[in-house]
């Protein structure tokens, strides 16, 4: 699979010793969204400094849609879109305004820039406050503009940095439906968060950071994968009635390491040592138990994140 | 055609300021202050004459006195109140990150808005100065010819540079700095120091080392006391590109006044534009030196800069 992000070991040392890098191997995969997980204080947004040239790293190498981002930055950022943590705008100056101006610092004469501000703002449902100052938006319209400020040339990768801080659910999805977009037309997308419960569903791959290394990286299915074969088999079952008599028959199971009940909601969780879901819809058949869900675990992005920042890789 | 980003931060900053209050509030101060000394001159002219004793000062004299009164006063604010926030407002406003994520250098950004503080200060202090001498010389009936234009022209331009100086230094503070409110008060900081502290404390230095007052019937040995005193003070003032800005500005007016009679004791006068420039150049190389200084050193710390 061709690479749009490729590091080798990837450090970062600050003045001062701040270690926010220490030796990321990284690779996103064309096409693909990409998810860059971690706390605060990861090292996801020196990491994406660093990818777009705006931070020097202390050793190892970038390449970035086949360009060295050290040496050539200003390519990588001509062909790269980006939404930043704290950004801000010109308050006193319209949307529209402050489009058309960073359009033109991407190159673009005044008519293209104008017309390309007017698209963007249409597709991320502002173009009825284009001609509004910026001192009048709310911070969930900002977080739009911002959208927009990156929507403003055709990039081949576009670094997302916390991209849903700010916005209402509608917004959210709105900006989930707007990245699945980006992906179709074979645009690669970098989502640094770490609210995986907004964007997670969206990604197909991730990395998984943590004080500046990564723990985990790939398409969901491959760490999942992972996580279950090297801390077992976990099922999460959800019954209708009876979850202690289905608790009690799983744990005389040979193949059954523990079976832990979750609150009173009648769910139980199951640790086994293979995959065994018909074997426990079986069980709970022959016990008269019915039940609503099973699955496997990890199911999403957030459970992923949750196990292996327990230390359960 | 693709845009050149230099222009269009220029152009972005230089509509900027011209909406800003505070160019418009600088322009007041250099107009009313301009229109006050020229009060000044009517009023005590009129009063020497009911007095008996009549001291006229020509309308030429009134009018470039008066200018470099406010320039001289206006200028460097202009400096300062265009580079106190250029670098550390858009930190401030988290706008430095949307403009550093587009295909440019970060030394684009230092230069386009330098184009423009230049732009605009040429653009304000050359249109007052149009405004105010074009006015006052119809009022008070002053003859302008082209030697004096050129002059006043050239004056303008060093005055510019004075103002650049100041923008300089104020660049310097900003690129250092995360907060434009700190970065305002150290920038007029540097102006009190430059403007009031240091040639007042080297007055007081050269009186300490000239010792006292020679007896008042001593006429001679209280001129050789004058003179000893203004010569140490003018060299500890050489710190001060303000200084520097004097000598070759006030020598270029100088000599269509009365100022260079007044002066003439001391000094040689030097009379043509040629001269004045052969006299000055020295100061004019100081004062570019001041200018590109700080300039530099601006470009290296933000060039390198990493946290933003």
């Amino acid at each position: 699979m061709e690479l749009v992000i490729e590091t080798e070991k990837l450090v970062k040392v600050y003045p001062g010793g701040v270690r926010a890098l220490d030796g990321v191997d990284l690779r996103v995969p064309s096409g693909t969204v990409f998810g860059l997980f971690g706390h605060n204080g990861a090292g996801k947004t020196t990491l994406l400094s660093i990818l777009i040239g705006l931070v020097t790293p202390t050793s190892g190498s970038v390449r970035v849609l086949g360009i060295d981002a050290v040496k050539n930055s200003v390519e990588v950022r001509r062909r790269t879109s980006v939404v930043p943590e704290g950004f801000g705008f010109y308050e006193d100056l319209t949307g529209l305004a402050n489009l058309v101006y960073l359009a033109r610092l991407e190159g673009m004469d005044k008519e293209t820039a104008e017309r390309r501000a007017m698209e963007a703002l249409e597709r991320v449902g502002l173009d009825r406050d284009a001609k509004r100052k910026v001192s009048e938006y709310s911070r969930g319209m900002k977080q739009r503009l911002c959208l927009a400020q990156a929507l403003l040339k055709d990039a081949d990768l576009y670094l997302l940095d916390e991209p849903t801080a700010g916005l209402d659910p509608e917004g959210a999805s709105a900006f989930k439906d707007l990245v699945r977009e980006l992906v179709r037309e074979g645009r690669t997308v970098v989502i640094s968060t770490h609210l995986l419960q907004e964007v997670g569903e969206v990604c197909s791959h991730a990395a998984i950071i943590r004080r500046g290394r990564i723990l985990a990286q790939g398409s969901f299915d491959e760490i999942a994968e992972r996580i279950r074969r090297s801390r077992g088999y976990e099922y999460e079952v959800c019954v209708r009635g009876g979850a202690d008599v289905l608790a009690s028959a799983l744990e005389g199971e040979e193949w059954v390491v523990k079976v832990t009940p979750l609150g009173t909601e009648g769910k139980l969780r199951v640790l086994v040592r293979r995959e065994v879901g018909e074997d426990i819809m079986e069980v709970a058949k022959r016990m008269g138990v019915g039940v609503l869900s099973i699955k496997v675990l990890p199911s999403n992005w957030n459970e992923v994140f949750e196990i292996l920042h327990r230390g359960g890789w | 055609m693709a845009s050149n980003p230099i222009l269009v931060i220029a152009e972005k900053e230089f509509s900027d300021a011209v909406r800003s209050k505070r160019l418009w509030g600088l322009t007041i101060v250099m107009l009313a202050l301009f229109g006050l000394m020229i009060f000044s001159f009517t009023m005590g002219q009129t009063r020497e004459t009911a007095g008996g004793e009549a001291v006229r000062i020509d309308p030429v004299t009134q009018i470039l006195l008066s200018l470099t009164a406010s320039i001289n006063l206006v200028a460097p604010l202009l400096g300062l109140s265009l580079g106190y926030d250029a670098i550390s407002g858009e930190r401030e406003k988290g706008t430095i990150r949307l403009l550093l994520s587009r295909p440019i250098y970060r030394d684009q950004v230092i230069n386009g808005k330098s184009v423009s503080a230049l732009i605009t200060m040429a653009f304000t202090l050359g249109l007052s100065t149009m405004v105010l001498v074009g006015l006052s010389s119809i009022v008070l009936g002053a003859a302008l010819d082209l030697d004096l234009v050129v002059r006043i022209t050239l004056y303008v331009l060093l005055a510019v540079l004075l103002a650049f100086v100041y923008y300089s230094i104020s660049l310097l503070i900003s690129t250092a700095s995360r907060r434009s409110s700190r970065s305002l008060m150290l920038s007029l900081l540097v102006w009190i120091l430059f403007t009031f502290v240091i040639p007042l404390v080297g007055f007081l230095i050269a009186m300490t080392m000239v010792g006292p007052m020679p007896p008042a019937e001593n006429e001679e040995a209280i001129r050789e006391w004058t003179k000893r005193v203004a010569e140490i003070t003018e060299n500890i003032n050489l710190i001060v590109p303000n200084t520097h800005f004097s000598k070759i500005a006030d020598n270029l007016l100088r000599a269509r006044t009365r100022l260079g009679e007044m002066f003439g004791e001391f000094e040689t006068v030097p009379t043509t534009i040629g001269e004045v420039f052969l006299h000055g150049w020295v100061n004019l190389a100081v004062l570019i030196l001041y200018a590109v200084a700080p300039y530099a050193a601006s470009y290296a710390i933000f060039t390198s800069s990493e946290k933003e």
